[in-house]
């Protein structure tokens, strides 16, 4: 037992759930790199995904694990005050597949990643290079792009991971609702 | 082999670290130690990614940082703050963690960039 009153079996319990939700969470948006379509893991060096990207696009991967995420939490919150939720239910898929399922860090790098590059010299021959200040626009790929095409794309991305969120999570409650009646 | 049982190892730490520091969120307040595990998450990715001499594997960023940081328990926990009542605590919370959050987040990039 520690300050978080979880004792050995809840840890087990947890880390279970977040283990699986981190691996489904790595198959989703690593799946196919070649058609990701979007966010900053597309253009990050070490990975296989180098082609040409069209245009700026929305993480919809990430995007989408957020949510169904919230969708999960907000069904077995309302599970864990009904007979139906237990403890245990509460541990392994709230706290541990739901939080783990769910990612904030990448979020944010991506959304940095649209609204602008990071100042500062960026060397040659790695994806990172893509995201070099290049006069007026940047260079992705080779291709010229407009600034304002990559933070209207930040800005969509932040209104439907929020939107997203409250919507998921209001339709979780319903399903949770349904099913405890 | 190593990536999965790295992936594995980082997977379980990533999300039982998290689970025991937002354990017990301060009832009314703001989750402090959610938002500062998310910002740091958020620093230290930005960090990692910011150089393109550093090569963060996919169990450092995707297992450790993804399990560490989440996206769910935030809204768990505006929820919970909004059915007690503290809507101003809530849009405080949810504001706080996307300004502190991505500023982190720029931060880490700017400061890992070589």
């Amino acid at each position: 037992m520690n300050r978080s009153g979880f004792d050995r079996r809840d840890l087990a319990l947890i880390a279970i759930g977040g283990l699986v939700g981190a691996t489904l969470r790595w198959w989703i948006t690593d799946l196919d790199p070649a058609t990701n379509d979007g966010g900053w893991f597309a253009y990050a060096p070490n990975t296989t995904a180098t082609p040409a990207q069209p245009a700026p696009g929305i993480p919809w991967r990430v995007l989408a694990v957020n949510l169904l995420g919230t969708f999960v939490l907000g069904a077995v919150l309302v599970l864990r005050s009904t007979a139906l939720g237990t403890r245990r239910l509460w541990l392994t898929i709230g706290t541990g597949f739901c939080g783990s399922l769910t990612t904030f860090s990448t979020f944010a790098v991506d959304i940095v990643a649209w609204w602008g590059p990071p100042s500062g010299p960026i060397s040659e021959g790695t994806g990172l290079d893509d995201f070099q200040g290049f006069g007026d626009g940047w260079t992705v790929n080779g291709l010229w792009r407009d600034p304002a095409e990559f933070r209207r794309t930040a800005i969509l991305y932040l209104a439907l991971s929020l939107i997203g969120a409250v919507v998921a999570f209001v339709a979780g409650r319903r399903l949770g609702k349904a099913v405890a009646r | 082999m190593t990536t999965v049982a790295a992936f594995v190892m980082l997977a379980l730490v990533g999300t039982v670290v998290r689970a025991v520091v937002t354990a017990n969120p301060p009832p009314g307040s703001i989750p402090w130690r959610t938002l500062a595990l998310n910002c740091a998450g958020a620093f230290v990715l930005g960090w990692l990614l910011g150089s393109p001499l550093r090569h963060p594997s996919t169990a450092m960023t995707v297992a450790l940082l993804g399990s560490l940081t989440t996206f769910s328990t935030v809204a768990g926990e505006t929820s919970a703050l909004l059915d007690d009542g503290h809507k101003r605590t809530a849009i405080a919370y949810v504001g706080l963690t996307l300004v502190v959050g991505i500023t982190a987040a720029r931060l880490g990039l700017e400061l890992g960039a070589p």
